[in-house]
């Protein structure tokens, strides 16, 4: 009886050692990956580059949890003043130095 | 979604006596209802502009005096809360914003902002003081604040 149940308990532990042992099989490198699309055939891969290329645009949203809207709001107006002490020259000028062009519209 | 430039954070943070600045103010309150948004090259352009006059600490809380307190999203060609994240580099800064010299005659760091918005599937429109010189150069609707307001 005591066997039968020691087998039992093996049995059961077998499948998840199978899908550990599975599970690290499935895991590739980047030389495996390599290794594979330069085997693609050359049409193949200007499909997979242009898949590649596809735009993707992410977008950071914003922590607008009252806290952090709160603490926001006086650190910018702290930035404002402490910018207003030291800020030289107009926004033409600046934009014209990072723009390289006149700032008017 | 409305695309801010960077001129327009700039006089509300550092050029207070600009005579812009009321209408700026009051567009930035009105567009914050909506979740503006800011390419993540404007935001590097605003953030290097400031570095000149704030510390490294205050320029290091942007999330919070930046995007908190305007309620702006950032636009990113990657996730820029993934430290893996890489990017195919010629197409995102040879290719597009080339691309968009040589059909509109415009400077490299308009072309990369530009390219990036009109990528953004919900971006309607570009928001900058000199809207002079985007009309016609994008698929966006380009306004002015004053513009803008005044729709």
């Amino acid at each position: 009886m005591a066997l039968a149940q020691k087998k039992k308990k093996r049995a059961a532990s077998k499948p998840r050692i199978t899908r550990s042992k599975s599970a690290r099989k499935l895991r590739v490198t980047y030389k495996q990956v390599l290794k594979n699309v330069r085997a693609l055939s050359p049409a193949d891969q200007a499909r997979l580059r242009a898949e590649l290329e596809k735009p993707r645009v992410y977008i950071l949203e914003p922590d607008l949890s009252p806290e952090a809207v709160r603490r926001g709001q006086q650190l910018a107006e702290e930035i404002r003043k402490e910018l207003a002490a030291k800020q030289t020259g107009t926004l033409e000028e600046t934009m014209m130095e990072l723009r390289g062009r006149s700032w008017m519209s | 979604m409305d695309v801010i430039d960077t001129d327009v954070f700039l006089v509300e943070m550092a050029f207070h006596s600009d005579p812009r600045r009321a209408v700026n103010r009051e567009f930035l309150e009105r567009v914050k209802e909506s979740k503006p948004a800011i390419t993540v090259y404007n935001l590097m352009e605003l953030l290097g502009q400031m570095s000149f006059n704030l510390s490294p600490a205050r320029l290091a809380g942007w999330r919070t005096w930046l995007l908190s307190t305007y309620h702006v999203k950032v636009i990113a060609p990657v996730d820029l809360d993934d430290p893996t994240a890489t990017i195919l580099f010629k197409a995102e800064f040879m290719d597009a914003p080339f691309a968009k010299m040589r059909e509109h005659r415009m400077g490299y760091m308009d072309a990369l902002a530009l390219h990036l918005a009109e990528q953004t599937p919900d971006a309607t429109s570009f928001v900058t003081w000199n809207a002079k010189h985007f009309k016609n150069k994008t698929t966006l609707a380009v306004y002015t604040p004053k513009e803008y307001l005044a729709r």
